[in-house]
């Protein structure tokens, strides 16, 4: 049995002890994976306050929605499908929001920048993540939930609800796009 | 420019989601193509310098991490399918066998006490009043033969034979039955 299969049972284990009112269970595999699907909503919003509610949202919709779980699947791939659904609602939603506030930035002349974009350009983490911000959405979203997830590109086009193929096309792109933003900034693999 | 393979199996062979026929292949593969190998130093290097949880992993806020917990717990717990039907079993069907054997046991004894003590009045009475039909029958004279035929449905249903004459209680005037299908 592989890490992945074990870890795969523990969680089962720990999901199974929650259903049947153990709330240890639950508080485990919350404290287990917040981590990576916070960062994914992170990375995919550009805001810590919005990525904290859609967490909050994203794991009171598992445990919402916890008959619903295949127990053929991961955890954390269902986990991070559902992260997928909120992010898509948000921009959704805040399309509208978006264009307004876009107009009164320009009126008044001044935008909000995030905390990243005052960080030094010699920080190797802030420029990763500026790269990884610049990436398509599409692609950024590929390559979080498979670097940050781990997740399997079956079920990442499963949860993208596109093919495999394109799945991986996506990542391939957010590689050769995030290694042309480093050497932009003299930072090269292989060196 | 990539190699065909790797842009189809390099990244599913990095996920590790190649099946064993494909994986034998791209490792064969690997051996006699540099492009891919390159492709795959350059990716490995790159996991492991800059894709790593210390540069992409963020945490959330205690206080959210506290909500969070907070509004889960309130959430009621979700039941399955076998819970809900071991749950109905428990709080409603058992105690519905439990409730009808209960009652219904002490209801049927008692009905059926009642009826067999009726029962035996009546035919303690019914025995006291008349003699049996077959003794009557052969206080009459009736042949045996007679007797026989009568003793179908007129007899035991209660219906008495014309034939039948009820005489009282003749050994208190000294007659000695007897039987006469003996001799």
């Amino acid at each position: 049995m592989d890490e992945q299969q074990e870890d795969r049972l523990e969680d089962r284990k720990e999901f199974d002890k929650w259903i049947k009112g153990d709330l240890t269970g639950f508080s485990a595999l919350y404290g287990k994976y917040r981590t990576r699907v916070f960062s994914f909503l992170l990375r995919m919003t550009s805001d810590r306050d919005l990525a904290e509610d859609l967490l909050q949202e994203t794991f009171l919709a598992a445990l919402r929605n916890a008959n619903q779980f295949d127990r053929n699947r991961s955890f954390l791939s269902w986990v991070f499908g559902i992260a997928h659904k909120r992010t898509i609602d948000y921009f959704r939603h805040a399309k509208v929001e978006r264009e307004h506030q876009d107009q009164a930035e320009k009126s008044v002349g001044t935008r909000i920048e995030t905390q990243e974009q005052f960080r030094s350009n010699n920080d190797l983490r802030a420029m990763i993540k500026e790269a990884i911000e610049k990436l398509d959405p599409l692609q950024r979203e590929v390559f979080l939930m498979r670097e940050m997830g781990g997740i399997a590109f079956k079920d990442i086009a499963r949860i993208m609800n596109c093919p495999i193929n394109t799945a991986l096309g996506r990542m391939r792109l957010a590689l050769k796009n995030i290694r042309i933003e480093l050497e932009k900034r003299g930072i090269h693999a292989m060196q | 420019m990539q190699c065909s393979n790797w842009i189809q199996n390099g990244l599913l062979y990095t996920a590790g989601e190649l099946s064993v026929g494909e994986l034998a292949h791209f490792k064969a593969h690997l051996e006699s193509c540099g492009s891919c190998r390159r492709e795959l130093e350059i990716y490995v290097d790159e996991k492991s310098r800059f894709f790593t949880s210390d540069i992409l992993l963020d945490n959330p806020s205690p206080e959210t991490d506290r909500k969070i917990r907070e509004a889960c717990m309130k959430i009621p717990r979700p039941i399955s399918y076998t819970a809900f039907l071991s749950f109905s079993l428990r709080k409603i069907a058992l105690p519905t066998v439990f409730l009808f054997i209960g009652l219904g046991v002490p209801i049927y004894v008692a009905y059926n006490i009642n009826d067999a003590h009726q029962n035996a009045i009546a035919h303690s009475k019914a025995t006291k009043t008349n003699p049996s039909p077959k003794t009557e029958l052969i206080l009459t004279g009736t042949q045996p033969s007679e007797i026989d035929s009568l003793q179908g449905d007129s007899i035991v249903q209660g219906n008495r034979p014309e034939v039948l004459k009820p005489m009282g209680d003749m050994t208190k005037q000294g007659v000695i039955p007897v039987d006469l299908r003996n001799r």
